[in-house]
């Protein structure tokens, strides 16, 4: 499988299920790159699905790609070394991989399932960006006939925000798009009193100069119950990466 | 019929447990008692084990989770008893691994290590017949209950670590974990007790007595005097109603402001609670986490001009945030609060959280 080859079917798993996340269709391509591999020895497949991932990261770079390759990667040498003759050893990592697809597509639907009981009757939750985790705790928190409402920031440059926000009205939850603004610019506490702060949705703080800044998340804040966010990424310390602001 | 005898026996007992705890918990008083509740709880599901009408290990599971379903309804705030009924769980799943040769790993908590190299699904339906099953499981049983019965001696023997000569330690309520952890240091060291009265059940007023007839130098003070005293306090020690999922406490009320005053003057907040206490319940989930009791307590009905004007609400817990607390000391010794997330995927299965 050659470059082209990967990274097409990489774009087609992508395009087939936009559900999906992109670390399970680098895995499910990566699967694909290892059943067509002609390789004889197990470090000569080793270096070949480095070169895959470095492919794949090439296109999406993305914190989960790279690190679904690390994944696949460290489950190549752990099964390699239980069997050490090739073929038994890729028929069972192929069996193992799909396994494992199986078990993580199901992680969605668990942390739905866990976390919508934080959510309770009348509460106010805030969200950034298009999130589907989220979106699934939401939707399982709305199944369960709770009452809540969703204020979502917009997101900018490309207003994931919004999509949001589209989804959610679906589903009849009460929902409100909140502002972003750029977080290096200095909040100044000048508010032209022509334009008291009425809604959320209003820019409610400008400098002297009549430009847009400082954050309206000062507001929105006092109101909100409880804070529901996905990740890109979760790093050893416990933090987490993600969409900027 | 024998069979049938011992099934009205069986259910007769259960009711008389339930109504037990709907009525308020073995002995008077919202916190006494936990390990009565525990006990007796263990006792009657090893009952049911012996008794009731099972075949296969997923059977005798779906009739301890329905009892015990039924029992957590009856009396919401008392987690001793689905503390229990998750114990039995856990110990019947692994009794029943051990019988059919797996290796006890494939039951573990589910890591990103298992899920990549565990072979087969971990489906398992629990339907194969064993007959040795009962028996081991019963067994399993009597050594929780053996358990529970050693769980304050195994925390009062860590007294003397943690309580030096003329120290200064200060408590709130009643706790008979905490009234044996002290009673214990007291025979080898000489050090002084504050306890705040705990308004307005003032059991304080009973744990003052039992340390001075120990030979304890106690004194009493009232709640709002906890901050004004904690400058003079070089240790606090409280027992708890529950240790929950992320480390915090629900503990009687008062316990937070105790907490937050020992925080300011950077006093070691020790936390002396049995496993059995620890519950995989967090703290923003259920509306069942207050409980309130009849505001008698607060003003009494006689004041009856005032009460048609006046909303009354008495709260039996607080809640403590896991930053709060230093330590707890716990049958099996001493471990932080970010360490308890582990000791829960010791000591129950993920898929009994939610019973």
């Amino acid at each position: 499988m050659n470059e082209q080859e990967l990274v097409e079917d990489f774009r087609a798993q992508m395009r087939k299920d936009p559900e999906t996340a992109s670390a399970v269709a680098a895995i499910r391509t990566l699967l694909e790159f290892l059943k067509r591999d002609t390789g004889e020895t197990i470090f000569g497949l080793r270096e070949s699905l480095t070169w895959a991932t470095d492919c794949l990261t090439r296109v999406d770079s993305s914190v989960a790609v790279s690190s679904a390759g690390e994944l696949f990667l460290r489950f190549i040498s752990l099964t390699s070394l239980e069997h050490q003759d090739l073929s038994r050893c890729k028929k069972v990592m192929e069996e193992r991989g799909e396994l494992f697809l199986e078990k993580i597509s199901l992680s969605r639907a668990k942390v739905a399932k866990l976390c919508h009981t934080f959510i309770k009757d009348g509460a106010k939750i805030l969200t950034h960006s298009y999130s589907r985790v989220v979106l699934r705790v939401l939707e399982k928190a709305a199944a369960e006939k709770k009452r809540f409402s969703v204020y979502v920031t917009e997101s900018q440059p490309d207003a994931a925000g919004k999509q949001m926000a589209e989804v959610l009205k679906k589903l009849d939850v009460p929902v409100t798009v909140v502002l972003d603004a750029a977080a290096h610019h200095e909040v100044s506490l000048v508010s032209t009193p022509a334009s008291p702060p009425l809604g959320i949705q209003e820019p409610l703080i400008t400098d002297s100069c009549g430009h847009q800044v400082g954050s309206t998340h000062f507001y929105v804040m006092e109101k909100v119950d409880l804070v529901i966010v996905g990740a890109e990424g979760v790093v050893e310390s416990g933090g987490i990466i993600n969409k900027a602001c | 019929m024998p069979g049938a005898d011992r099934e009205t026996e069986l259910s007769g007992r259960t009711e008389a447990f339930l109504s037990e705890l709907k009525r308020g918990a073995p002995g008077s008083g919202p916190l006494r008692g936990s390990y009565e509740t525990a006990r007796k709880t263990s006792a009657l599901l090893r009952r049911i084990t012996a008794q009731a009408r099972w075949s296969n290990a997923g059977e005798l599971m779906d009739i301890i989770r329905k009892e015990g379903r039924r029992m957590t309804a009856a009396q919401p705030s008392e987690t001793t008893v689905g503390n229990m009924v998750r114990r039995v769980l856990k110990i019947i799943r692994e009794e029943y691994a051990r019988l059919k040769g797996s290796s006890e790993e494939t039951d573990q908590q589910e890591s990103l290590h298992k899920l990549l190299t565990s072979g087969g699904l971990s489906e398992e339906n629990f339907r194969q017949h064993f007959p040795p099953l009962k028996a081991n499981v019963i067994e399993a049983i009597n050594e929780l209950l053996t358990e529970l019965e050693g769980t304050t001696d195994n925390i009062a023997m860590q007294a003397l670590e943690h309580i030096h000569s003329n120290e200064v330690i200060m408590t709130i309520g009643r706790s008979r974990t905490v009234l044996e952890f002290l009673k214990d240091a007291a025979r080898k060291r000489k050090f002084h007790v504050i306890v705040a009265e705990c308004a307005p059940f003032c059991q304080g007023h009973e744990m003052a007595t039992s340390l001075s007839k120990a030979e304890i130098e106690t004194t009493v003070i009232p709640d709002a005097a906890i901050f004004a005293v904690m400058s003079r306090v070089n240790k606090v020690i409280i027992g708890t109603q529950t240790v929950l999922a992320n480390g915090g406490l629900r503990a009687v009320n008062g316990t937070h402001t105790l907490a937050l005053a020992a925080k300011h003057h950077s006093t070691p907040l020790i936390v002396c609670a049995p496993m059995f206490k620890l519950s995989p319940q967090f703290p923003n989930e259920e509306d069942t986490f207050h409980k309130f009791v009849s505001p008698h307590e607060v003003l009494p009905f006689t004041e009856g001009e005032i009460l048609s004007k006046v909303n009354v609400h008495c709260p039996v817990f607080d809640y403590v945030p896991p930053d709060l607390i230093t330590l707890f000391i716990s049958n099996i010794g001493g471990n932080a609060p970010s360490y308890i997330y582990r000791l829960m995927s010791e000591l129950y299965h993920p898929e009994d959280h939610d019973l």
